[in-house]
């Protein structure tokens, strides 16, 4: 077993760890071994002093506060099914009406033209829903912003 | 030596190795494991908790091209390595008391 592999058995082991305590662990081992080697040792042999990858894994995972440990993101998660809810909400009635404008295009054009009464009233119809991509614009910000600072802790 | 005991002693033999000067993951195992036995594996995780409870600074190097992690003793690890010092010779009490005990 190489390094590299050693160290993505060791990183696959350890996803009960919250990612930035993962990966502190990965750099670790990366430099005793690459310690150990300039010493003098072969890698092969330098992996094989640590022992196999499930092995640490389980104890570093048995020793892990509860704060070092994945907990679920339910807000992570609420917020990417409201964002998914809501931008198929804006993108499903403009695609549906985008087609049947292409195939309706011609009465459209006959209605549009028509007196003046009627292109309000068809104006209120397809009027933008602003409220709707408004509502989603923020959702969608909040989505990115939980992201952001959950991967920069 | 028995496991709790050795994982207690473990914190102080790290922050005794980093009394004189800073230090990193491969030459701390290579100061402490005359003394006692440490892995790679123990160490990380009591580094680790040293550093989250404040005992112990880390600060990247750059070393043969590639990033080696520097460990610091601070001040309040300087205190618990004192605070040691004065719990000696209650240990010690206890050693005697110990093996007192076995003997007769």
């Amino acid at each position: 077993m190489n390094k590299q592999k050693f160290l993505s058995n060791l990183n696959r082991q350890l996803k009960g760890l919250k990612s930035g305590e993962r990966k502190k662990y990965i750099e670790y081992y990366e430099e005793i071994i690459s310690d150990i080697v300039e010493s003098g040792v072969s890698e092969e042999e330098a992996i094989m002093r640590q022992g196999s990858p499930e092995q640490i894994a389980q104890d570093i995972l048995s020793n892990a506060g509860p704060a070092h440990l994945k907990t679920r993101d339910w807000w992570g998660i609420a917020l990417v099914t409201v964002s998914v809810l809501l931008l198929l909400a804006c993108i499903v009635p403009a695609l549906l009406l985008w087609q049947f404008a292409g195939s309706m295009s011609a009465s459209l054009g006959i209605i549009g033209g028509a007196d003046g009464p009627t292109s309000i009233f068809i104006a209120g119809q397809v009027g933008t829903p602003w409220g709707l991509y408004i509502a989603t614009a923020i959702v969608v910000v909040a989505t990115v912003v939980h992201f952001v600072r959950k991967h920069k802790k | 030596m028995d496991r709790q005991l050795r994982k207690g002693l473990l914190e102080f033999c790290v922050l005794a190795a980093l009394k004189e000067e800073d230090s990193y993951g491969y030459k701390m195992i290579e100061d402490i494991s005359p003394y006692v036995d440490i892995s790679e594996s123990t160490l990380y995780p009591i580094l680790r908790r040293l550093e989250v409870a404040g005992k112990v600074q880390s600060y990247n190097t750059e070393h043969n091209n590639r990033i080696r992690k520097y460990f610091s003793i601070t001040e309040s690890g300087k205190c618990s390595l004192n605070d040691f010092e004065k719990d000696k010779e209650e240990l010690l009490k206890i050693l005697e008391f110990i093996s007192g005990g076995t003997q007769s």
